[in-house]
């Protein structure tokens, strides 16, 4: 029925998806209104282009990706994010502890890194795609997308560390 | 480069969060709905107008076919007109062969009396009897070269004192759609070399003008592909 632009079924799909589709637009940008303004555009997309939904993979799936995809071009137009081209990584893995994070605090986190650390992170370690994917997505080399994550993952134990230490402090 | 616990835990917690949107946002995605719908009619027209031209390159096709089937029609029939034509000149040739003369005879004949009635006013008596017949003889052998010879009236000036040379010319004017006439019992027709001639021209007009039509369509097709391609 939503093919056929029937009005009161874009809407149910709409009031079903739109708020986890607005927190991944969140993920990827740092202000709630802008990350509203790129969802409603990158639902469009998804009205415009219910036909080619092949019924393959998860209708939900499929949405996210439409949201990802906007998402990322949005922030490359508004901002040409500059990957440095360090093909060298190094074996960067969080400390096990225990998360005692809230997603308030997640988020804050994940704000603080930068667009090509923190599109990178997302992409490998929230949405789970690979990183000749991830290259393909944002027109870099699989190395590129490794070292940009591990880079990303350094700074958030940083933060981690930081913050943990402040919370150690104050108590 | 595994994800590990503190990521998988990172992954639940964004992945179970869910961000109401404002209430306006539905509006303003109805909104962009409406007018992304209310342009979809274009892309309709788009179909249909090519459609038409499709439909217009047929009929311009099939005018130019009919055209050259009533070319080859009219053709056939100029070959048998100008067939018995042809027949009908050279029966008439062959049976009349003094025609020709009678009807060169007759406006000469005309000629001469204009002429002489012209001369007759002006001339002296003596000199009448004399330029009549030069005249007369110039008439009877050269029709067509009796202007040249007329109107610088060399002999006349001879014998007369006064010759009105516009009344003569006047008078040579009138006389010159018999010299047409003359000349049309002449002409000859080479059915042959018309034919070759009017063949070509069709053959030619034809090819270009289905050129052109193709031409013309397939920019106008190719125009609106690439502007869809664009939208």
């Amino acid at each position: 029925m939503a093919v056929e632009n029937n009005r009161h079924a874009q809407h149910k799909i709409y009031s079903l998806f739109a708020p986890k589709m607005l927190s991944v637009c969140r993920q990827y940008l740092k202000d709630v209104h802008l990350a509203e303004d790129v969802m409603i555009t990158a639902f469009m997309k998804v009205f415009t282009n219910l036909k080619t939904f092949e019924h393959k993979g998860s209708f939900e799936g499929w949405i996210r990706r439409i949201m990802v995809n906007e998402c990322i071009s949005h922030i490359r137009v508004q901002k040409p994010v500059k990957f440095t081209e360090d093909e060298s990584y190094f074996e960067e893995r969080f400390n096990d502890i225990e998360s005692q994070f809230s997603v308030d605090d997640i988020q804050f986190l994940i704000d603080k890194l930068p667009d090509g650390y923190r599109m990178v992170f997302n992409l490998y370690a929230i949405e789970g795609y690979k990183h000749h994917e991830i290259g393909k997505m944002l027109g870099i080399s699989e190395g590129t997308s490794k070292s940009q994550l591990s880079h990303a993952r350094k700074m958030l134990q940083d933060q981690i560390n930081r913050l943990k230490n402040y919370q150690n402090g104050t108590e | 480069m595994e994800p590990n616990k503190l990521e998988e835990d990172f992954r639940d917690k964004l992945n179970s969060r869910t961000i109401q949107p404002s209430e306006m946002a539905w509006d303003r995605l109805d909104a962009m709905l409406s007018v992304s719908e209310k342009k979809k009619p274009k892309r309709n027209y788009k179909w249909l107008s090519m459609a038409a031209v499709f439909v217009g390159m047929l009929f311009v096709g099939t005018l130019l076919m009919e055209q050259q089937k009533e070319d080859l029609k009219i053709k056939e029939t100029i070959k048998t007109v100008v067939k018995q034509q042809q027949d009908s000149i050279t029966s008439e040739i062959n049976t009349t062969p003094l025609g020709r003369e009678e009807v060169v005879s007759e406006p000469v004949k005309n000629e001469r009396k204009e002429i002489a009635t012209v001369v007759k006013t002006n001339v002296t008596s003596t000199a009448k009897g004399l330029s009549a017949t030069v005249i007369g003889q110039q008439i009877t052998t050269a029709p067509e070269t009796q202007i040249v010879e007329v109107t610088p009236p060399k002999e006349i000036k001879k014998t007369t004192t006064m010759v009105d040379v516009e009344n003569l010319l006047a008078s040579v004017d009138k006389n010159t759609p018999a010299k047409n006439n003359i000349k049309k019992g002449n002409v000859k027709v080479d059915a042959n070399s018309l034919l070759s001639t009017v063949e070509g021209e069709i053959t030619t007009d034809y090819r270009e003008g289905v050129f052109q039509t193709i031409n013309r369509n397939f920019k106008t097709v190719k125009s609106a592909v690439a502007n869809r391609n664009t939208e």
